[in-house]
């Protein structure tokens, strides 16, 4: 009898312990992991590294190679052609060629004495990235660069150029690797750029584009002598853009036209007091002002404004109707002098 | 009748062994409890990283400390351009050489977001400056978990001069 209840307390024992092997088990099984208690995965640890690298590379170290490479290549065309008078028959190819290999025409800039390129190529600064990448966390990066593409349109206005180029990358960390492709955009403030369209024209005057302070039209005579001694530029439906400037074209960029004043007084060269032409910048040296455009052509000089003394400041300084309109300057109107041709 | 009875005394007396086992097990774990986690100093370097990396001067609101900090730095033309992100600003400093600003304008805008049991630091340009942000309650030298974070910056200057790229290290310790 003794054995029969020693033998029975033996088998509730084993059932108390296979229920509570069946409840642990069933918690247990198809939980998912979460790794949060003791360590992270070294694999986890280089692909968040890694992953970190790839995205500071795409969104911050690469827009800002191609924004400061853009800006020196347009510094630098324009010190081309400020010093050879020539300009750019299309200004975005020779722009890009200048970004990726520092000439322009096969030339390089640094023989012509232009060194803004000089180590601030796109391959060149993407490869200091590469190379600290590589010592500083064993990270290898390869890359292709596209040409790039320029352009202004009503989303950057006429003050800034929006630069494109696309990078592919190949990011190998050992573990694991990223094959991505970049398209980078970016835009380039083009405010302290020579603007190279006066360099064309004149023996060595070439002011750099700074905007005028005036906003909504709210012009004087004051802030007019102002903008013309200061050569500040204002935008200007007639005149061209910048990208349009770089091939030397006097048409009109509805988005982005910018024009400024000539200022007799800058100029180491005789201006005639009597030209046919208005003296904002792309009417003089296109030798036409808003052509496609009707109405009054007439020219005229300005009361308290123009002077006929060789070598004083505003000599011969004239206007047509459109700009002493756009510009405030009705009530100073004084004689007419020629009409545009 | 009292066999059953038995049955049910052997039940109760197998779970109580076993419930005992349990928490002499969950007692001997315990005495481990203190020990850093890994995950959690990896997680806070990262986060510092990100943080430093994500947000630009321009977002930090001039209504707390550390805005009003940022907003000085602004209106005293100490910081020229408030599109940088943070990381790239104490980058900025570091290359302009004021170290003391880059070290001070650190600290300023991390400190707030670093438990005080952790020890956190900014290496910038590998180990040339390095910025002690909190002390942590243990020395580094003495932690048994080190870990770190790093990323690459760089910056301009009048969007034609490039500095960098700089490599800058978080590293947090407990």
């Amino acid at each position: 009898m003794g054995m029969m209840r020693s033998r029975r307390a033996m088998f509730f024992t084993f059932i108390a312990i296979l229920i509570i092997l069946v409840l642990v088990t069933g918690f247990t099984v198809g939980k998912r992991q979460v790794v949060l208690t003791s360590q992270m995965p070294v694999v986890r640890t280089r692909a968040a590294q890694t992953n970190s690298y790839v995205q500071s590379l795409s969104g911050s170290l690469l827009p800002r190679i191609v924004q400061t490479s853009g800006t020196r290549a347009l510094m630098a065309v324009s010190a081309y052609m400020n010093s050879t008078g020539s300009s750019l028959s299309d200004p975005s190819a020779s722009i890009s060629e200048v970004m990726l290999n520092g000439t322009l025409g096969g030339v390089d800039l640094s023989s012509l004495g232009i060194t803004y390129m000089q180590g601030n190529t796109v391959p060149e600064r993407i490869q200091e990235v590469a190379d600290l990448a590589s010592q500083s966390q064993r990270i290898n990066t390869t890359y292709t660069t596209g040409s790039v593409t320029l352009s202004q349109d009503n989303t950057t206005g006429p003050w800034r150029v929006r630069a494109a180029m696309n990078v592919t990358l190949f990011i190998d960390a050992r573990l694991m690797s990223w094959n991505i492709s970049a398209p980078i955009i970016v835009l380039i403030p083009l405010e302290g750029i020579e603007d190279p369209y006066y360099g064309m024209h004149t023996n060595d005057y070439h002011p750099a584009i700074r905007r005028s302070e005036v906003v909504s039209g709210n012009w004087t005579l004051a802030l007019f002598e102002a903008h013309l001694r200061n050569v500040t530029y204002d935008y200007d439906i007639n005149a061209p853009s910048f990208l349009m400037r770089l091939s030397n074209a006097s048409g009109a960029s509805f988005c982005c036209g910018i024009e400024s004043m000539i200022n007799p007084a800058d100029y180491a060269m005789d201006l005639p007091s009597t030209a046919n032409w208005s003296y904002v910048d792309h009417c003089f040296y296109g030798h036409q002002c808003n052509a496609s455009s009707p109405g009054d052509k007439s020219i005229w000089n300005l009361s308290g404004l123009t002077s006929y003394s060789p070598g004083a400041e505003f000599y011969g300084f004239i206007l047509t109707q459109y700009f002493i309109g756009k510009y405030g300057l009705t009530d100073y109107v004084g004689s007419q002098v020629v009409r545009e041709p | 009748m009292r066999t059953s009875r038995r049955g049910y005394f052997f039940l109760f007396d197998a779970f109580l062994a076993l419930g005992a086992i349990a928490f002499g097990i969950m007692l001997i774990a315990s005495f481990r409890s203190y020990a850093p986690s890994q995950v959690q100093p990896l997680m806070l370097a990262e986060d510092v990283m990100a943080t430093l990396a994500g947000n630009r001067v321009e977002d930090i609101a001039n209504t707390t400390q550390t805005g009003l900090y940022v907003s000085g730095l602004v209106a005293n033309g100490n910081i020229t351009d408030a599109h940088n992100t943070l990381l790239e600003q104490a980058g900025e400093f570091y290359v302009r050489g004021n170290r003391a600003l880059a070290d001070d304008f650190t600290v300023n805008v991390t400190r707030q977001v670093v438990p005080p049991q952790y020890g956190l630091e900014l290496h910038i340009n590998g180990s040339d400056q390095v910025v002690v942000v909190s002390p942590g309650s243990v020395a580094m030298a003495d932690s048994t978990v080190l870990v770190n974070a790093k990323r690459l910056v760089s910056g301009a200057v009048n969007a034609s001069t490039m500095w960098g790229p700089l490599l800058m290290e978080v590293r947090v310790w407990a």
